[in-house]
């Protein structure tokens, strides 16, 4: 429907204007001049990488499929974080005086630096953070072909492509590149990136205000213009889907406290809530901002959905509906916004996750195993090279990983489903992370036990 | 010996009681009873309830996040 020229000129015009942040910002705080970055709303808004293109196009799909139930996913990160001074506030000010690098640092410091545990742990966030890369890219893709191929009838004929017309493989690419630019660019002690998570911020700004534009319209622009029957027909569609499903009961709770761990547990989010934490005192804040974030976002979830039930055809994509409610509307340029929104949430969790994978997988893998020669049996001698050399070799592998597992596994499978494989994945460091934070007589016998059962399931 | 009864003491307890109440009053068993096929303004019971008390709980712990950190540096400790 859109000219595929134009989206792509708008999408690399903003990965370029990302460039620019990032890099302007890494300059500015390599000369101490970047106060933006001690702010807690900074931190806040790079807290809220936890919305990727999942919550973004998926939220909208699911809520379609499951009615209310799309809630879950926020209101268990809501919960922990309206309990910040419990677990939280712990885990920050623990990372912050022992130089924490990493959850697998992190669990292996409070295991009696184990390596043996965080080893498990790398292997495990590798194993459980691929899919989830490949989600993003699947998302950005499936975006890309919605807003370009989708006919009339919105059914997607997408033209048979060779691997390099793949928008997929581009992202992928352009991720790497920014990825090893700014992630990777010099080695500090505690393995912050200014640069990068000014990005970050930037990007939850662009996510939000993009999905609140699209919501505005839908609720205030869309409905009294459609003559007088489409108001009762939007809310008897609201109506609909504002229920639990049927037996959904269970499955509520278990998501919740899914994604309650899930907002500890991820790589992701220990690395911004942890790692490139600059004050404690930002979390106090971020306590009820972020929730508040996650309130926002969800707003307009529930109208998006009414809207397309009530305006699309029935064959037409829910996952996609934030896309295509704009486009059916005629409104192509909220269309784009939306396409802008969707590649915002799905490269910044991209970025943070390589990042936090790449460091995981130089400390605790591949370092040790230099350091005790078992690879040619040389040290280097200029060792903060090596490591560089490492987490962008390791960089490029995890989305060559991501990219690989996209291409093989992209049949069916709605969002939210992949999604979920990785939260329940990196839920396993759960038992452990609790262990490791109340439990004084904790030791690494059994949390090396607890993890490899967790993982085998 | 009386129990403290002073507004910090309240405030104390308060961090306890939101994200508890947050997590009892967005689940199920108590979700559950605003699932009705009710709307109001147009909006359902169900997302009315549930995003009313979502707020609530958000405006509760801004209040009480900013009585938590006193203005000075330092460790936190709490009482006299």
């Amino acid at each position: 429907m859109l000219s595929p020229a134009l989206v792509l000129v708008v999408g690399v015009a903003y990965l370029a204007g990302l460039f620019v942040i990032a890099w302007a910002s890494d300059r500015a705080a390599e000369r101490g001049r970047w106060p933006i970055i001690n702010s807690p709303v900074v931190y806040t808004l790079s807290l809220a990488v936890y919305c990727t293109a999942w919550t973004f196009y998926g939220a909208v799909g699911s809520a379609v499929r499951n009615g209310l139930e799309f809630l879950t996913i926020y209101i268990g990160p809501t919960i922990v974080f309206l309990g910040w001074w419990l677990a939280l506030r712990k885990i920050v000010r623990i990372s912050r005086s022992q130089q924490i690098t990493s959850i697998a640092d992190f669990l292996s410091a409070r295991y009696g630096k184990s390596a043996l545990v965080s080893i498990i742990v790398t292997v495990m966030a590798i194993t459980a953070i691929t899919p989830y890369i490949a989600l993003q890219l699947k998302g950005i893709t499936t975006a890309f072909e919605g807003l370009v191929y989708a006919d009339a009838g919105f059914t997607v004929r997408r033209p048979r492509i060779g691997i390099w017309a793949d928008t997929g493989l581009w992202v992928a690419i352009v991720m790497g590149v920014f990825v090893i630019l700014f992630g990777t660019r010099r080695l500090a002690a505690d393995e912050s990136h200014p640069g990068v998570v000014t990005a970050i911020a930037f990007e939850s700004i662009v996510k939000l205000a993009a999905l609140m534009m699209i919501g505005l319209f839908v609720v205030f622009m869309l409905a009294p213009g459609e003559g007088a029957d489409r108001a009762p027909a939007l809310e008897a569609a609201l109506a609909r889907l504002a229920t639990i499903a049927p037996g959904g009961e269970a499955r509520w709770i278990t998501v919740t406290f899914l994604s309650a761990a899930a907002i500890v547990c991820l790589p992701r989010q220990f690395q911004v809530m942890a790692v490139e934490n600059r004050n404690e005192r930002h979390l106090a804040t971020a306590a009820w901002l972020f929730p508040l974030y996650l309130f926002l976002i969800s707003l307009f979830v529930l109208p998006i959905a009414a809207a397309g039930l009530a305006k699309l055809p029935a064959t037409a994509d829910p996952d996609l509906f934030v896309l295509w409610v704009p486009l059916a509307a005629g409104r192509h340029e909220l269309a784009l916004i939306a396409f802008i929104g969707g590649l915002s949430a799905g490269t910044s969790m991209v970025i943070i996750s390589s990042i936090a994978l790449s460091i995981m997988i130089s400390n605790h893998l591949a370092l040790p195993l230099l350091l005790n020669g078992r690879l040619g049996g040389r040290v280097p001698r200029d060792l903060s090279r090596t490591i560089l050399v490492v987490r962008r070799v390791s960089i490029a592998g995890i989305l060559a990983l991501g990219y690989v597992y996209y291409r093989s596994a992209t049949g069916g499978g709605a969002l939210a489903s992949i999604g979920l494989i990785s939260f329940a994945g990196v839920a396993q460091f759960l038992p452990a992370l609790v262990g490791a934070l109340f439990w004084q007589a904790a030791n690494r016998h059994g949390a090396i036990a607890g993890l490899c059962a967790g993982f085998a399931v | 010996m009386e129990p403290d009864r002073t507004p910090t003491a309240l405030w104390a307890e308060l961090r306890w009681i939101v994200p508890a109440l947050a997590a009892i009053l967005l689940t199920p068993p108590v979700l559950g009873l605003f699932d009705r096929p009710v709307s109001l303004l147009g909006i359902p019971l169900l997302a009315l309830y549930t995003f009313g008390i979502w707020a609530a709980a958000i405006g509760l712990c801004a209040i009480v996040a900013r009585r938590a950190l006193p203005p000075r540096r330092g460790p936190e400790r709490h009482g006299p």
